[in-house]
């Protein structure tokens, strides 16, 4: 191991719910019988709950999962952008942090793994979750064979069309992937039943992945917005800061892109602190949580079977339009990034696909980088903000969440 | 180890409730707490939320002025919870009522939470009215937020070691104690929520916790108006707090 990815991998996984200015609103059972929190004890690893409901500030990383981050491409790099200052004729600096550049092509993996080496510690035989772009559902299907696992996959009946390619990863890596809505649940059966041609959404495939993984016997990998998810995704941020440092540089604006809040909040949170740094959340136009949606109780997913959170939502029965970042088409955003949204200290903002396509496409040709459409949201608002602010000098990091190499298909037509 | 003890006022009826407590008061519990039934207690598991179900029918003023005079005599604090949700229309009325009554304290578990820019001006009412106010707080209560509720008030302090009555998730006993202590210096500090078992008790006492709070352990006792239940449950937890 080199000295320095030594000194850049996170020893921890930050926790930002200590230091919110508000208390986080702990989640609610709305279920007649029993309790939809308990009912996470049959689903979600033992220690994946744990850390879920302990709010600590820092929670070690096991050796062996500090192994497997290393095997799949971590630390990931930190590449100055100049060209891409150049073109924009911007005065400051830009630094791109590249999840993209693990091994599954996501920041996705950064919980992956640790929810799947949980759940192998655990007797079960499997796990099971959903997936929007593919991108969660590819990095479970590596992280569960990494530990020894079977896995299946709920996919969002608009991306299986869209991207094929995708469900071939997950084969390779083992997964068995099925279309959402499905005829494999009954959940699944009755969104059928509504509309033989609906196009699914996230909130119905993570209730098939759900009811699927409770009537299995199977645990339930989180892709997104849970706390621990968010804190696993830290580990973003705290390389971030160290390679910033190592560098002697200083960060004044942070973009990055927000579906649920995994990639956004495991970016910026670790720098909460520092009051003198910009945060930018972006989001979809199509999707408009931050700016339509109701900062209150909702379910994460559309069956209502977990509990329910206090969030930005635009309803759990939103269907989203098929916009091509599958990632961004959640109906909510999680509570703790919620929160900082709603008091000021983070500010959101929205970008229609158009103008993603256009960002891309800069960005391929200033970096090389084939970011994916999610990435793209970061990319469009951090190409705003640059030419909105020429005369710099500030320092932006924008997070590029993931490639884009199996969404390729988004070219050609739209691009010229 | 100071013990406090949760009902919901009105559960199972006006008049068991009343034997309940006085038993306990007579098995030794520092503490009472006395919940106001409501429609939505947010925060309760399902055995809190269906005392409220059914004591929103039973509630009745006289005798909680009742209970209260006969709680008074032999010492006992007794304390209030009630949920903001439930009395945010009119706050200033259902502060003075409590005062009326006799209660030493009030406790409003969702005000922290769902109304926190509303939360001191309410606190200073509270104290105002020469009642305690407890705060409530939790492992996703910020430290600054803590720090400022903390020094808002002087009373004691109930910790929720989960984010709901009555169920049960793991949780690291010894992590979460040492975090509150020393976010809590030189305060008091009773532990509640999902504590039901010999070994829990045992383990915050060994960690040296000031007090714990028992609620939805009761209900079934309650539910079958069971006193001889009630007092063996109650002795074996008196047998492991010291
Ligand atoms: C590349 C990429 N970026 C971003 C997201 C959005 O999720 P989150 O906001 O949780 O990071 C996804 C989700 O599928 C994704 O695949």
């Amino acid at each position: 191991m080199l000295k320095y990815d030594e000194e850049v991998l996170p020893t921890k996984w930050y926790n930002v719910v200590p230091d919110l200015p508000e208390p986080l609103p702990p989640p609610l059972s709305r279920s007649q019988e029993g309790s939809s929190i308990e009912l996470l004890n049959r689903i979600i690893p033992r220690e994946m709950l744990r850390q879920e409901f302990s709010f600590n500030r820092y929670e070690n990383i096991p050796e062996e999962i500090r192994d497997l981050y290393r095997l799949v491409g971590r630390p990931t790099p930190l590449i100055r952008a100049n060209k891409l200052e150049e073109f924009l004729d911007y005065r400051g600096k830009i630094f791109l942090k590249y999840e993209g550049a693990t091994v599954t092509g996501s920041h996705k993996i950064n919980t992956a793994i640790p929810q799947a080496y949980y759940a192998s510690g655990e007797s079960v035989s499997g796990v099971v979750t959903e997936t929007g772009a593919g991108q969660w559902g590819t990095a479970t299907t590596l992280a569960a064979a990494l530990t020894g696992l079977h896995s299946k996959v709920f996919m969002v009946r608009v991306s299986y069309d869209q991207k094929p390619l995708r469900k071939t990863v997950m084969a390779l890596y083992g997964g068995e992937v099925v279309a959402s809505p499905s005829g494999e649940t009954k959940f699944g059966r009755k969104m059928l039943e509504k509309d033989p041609q609906s196009t699914g959404s996230l909130g119905i495939a993570i209730s098939e992945a759900v009811e699927y993984a409770l009537d299995h016997d199977l645990k339930y990998m989180v892709g997104s917005v849970m706390n621990s998810v968010l804190s696993h995704q830290s580990i973003i941020g705290q390389e971030t800061m160290k390679q910033l440092e190592i560098a002697g540089e200083e960060p004044q604006v942070m973009i990055g892109c927000v579906g649920g809040g995994s990639n956004f909040g495991g970016f910026v949170f670790p720098f909460i602190s520092n009051e003198e740094i910009e945060m930018i959340a972006s989001t979809a136009s199509e999707v408009p949580k931050f700016s339509m949606g109701k900062y209150d109780y909702d379910a994460m997913d559309t069956a209502g079977i977990l509990p329910y959170v206090k969030m930005y939502s635009l309803g759990s029965d939103f269907i989203p339009p098929p916009i091509y970042s599958g990632g961004l088409r959640y109906h909510g955003a999680a509570p703790s990034l919620s929160i900082l949204v709603k008091s000021g200290r983070i500010s959101s903002q929205e970008v229609e696909e158009m103008e993603v396509l256009a960002a891309l496409e800069i960005f391929a040709r200033n970096t090389g980088i084939v970011a994916a459409p999610e990435s793209g949201h970061a990319i469009a608002s951090a190409i705003r903000y640059a030419k909105d602010h020429r005369q710099g000098p500030k320092t932006v990091v924008l997070n590029v969440s993931g490639h884009g190499n199996f969404d390729l298909s988004i070219y050609g037509r739209e691009v010229r | 180890m100071n013990l406090t003890l949760y009902f919901t006022l009105g559960y199972p009826d006006n008049k068991s409730l009343s034997l309940f407590v006085g038993k306990a008061r007579d098995l030794g519990a520092e503490r009472i707490e006395l919940g106001f039934p409501c429609s939505d207690p947010r925060y309760d598991g399902p055995a809190i939320k269906n005392t409220h179900r059914s004591a929103l029918l039973s509630y009745s003023d006289n005798s909680t002025r009742e209970m209260l005079e006969d709680l008074s005599r032999g010492g006992l604090s007794v304390y209030a919870l009630a949920y903001f949700s439930s009395i945010v229309d009119d706050p200033g009325s259902f502060i003075a009522k409590v005062r009326d009554f006799g209660f030493s304290g009030l406790m409003l578990p969702d005000l922290i939470t769902d109304y926190f820019h509303d939360a001191e001006r309410i606190i200073r009412n509270v104290e105002g009215e020469g009642l305690e106010f407890i705060p409530f707080v939790s492992q996703a209560t910020p430290d600054s937020v803590i720090t400022k509720l903390s020094a808002l008030t002087e009373s004691w302090i109930y910790y929720g070691l989960l984010p709901s009555t009555g169920v049960s998730l793991p949780t690291s006993m010894e992590s979460i104690y040492l975090r509150a202590r020393e976010l809590l210096r030189g305060r008091e500090i009773c532990f509640g929520f999902g504590i039901r078992t010999a070994s829990q008790i045992s383990e915050l006492s060994a960690l040296g916790a000031d007090g714990i709070a028992i609620g939805s352990a009761l209900v079934d006792y309650l539910e079958h108006r069971d006193i001889p239940g009630f007092t063996s449950f109650l002795e074996g937890v008196n047998a492991v707090r010291n």
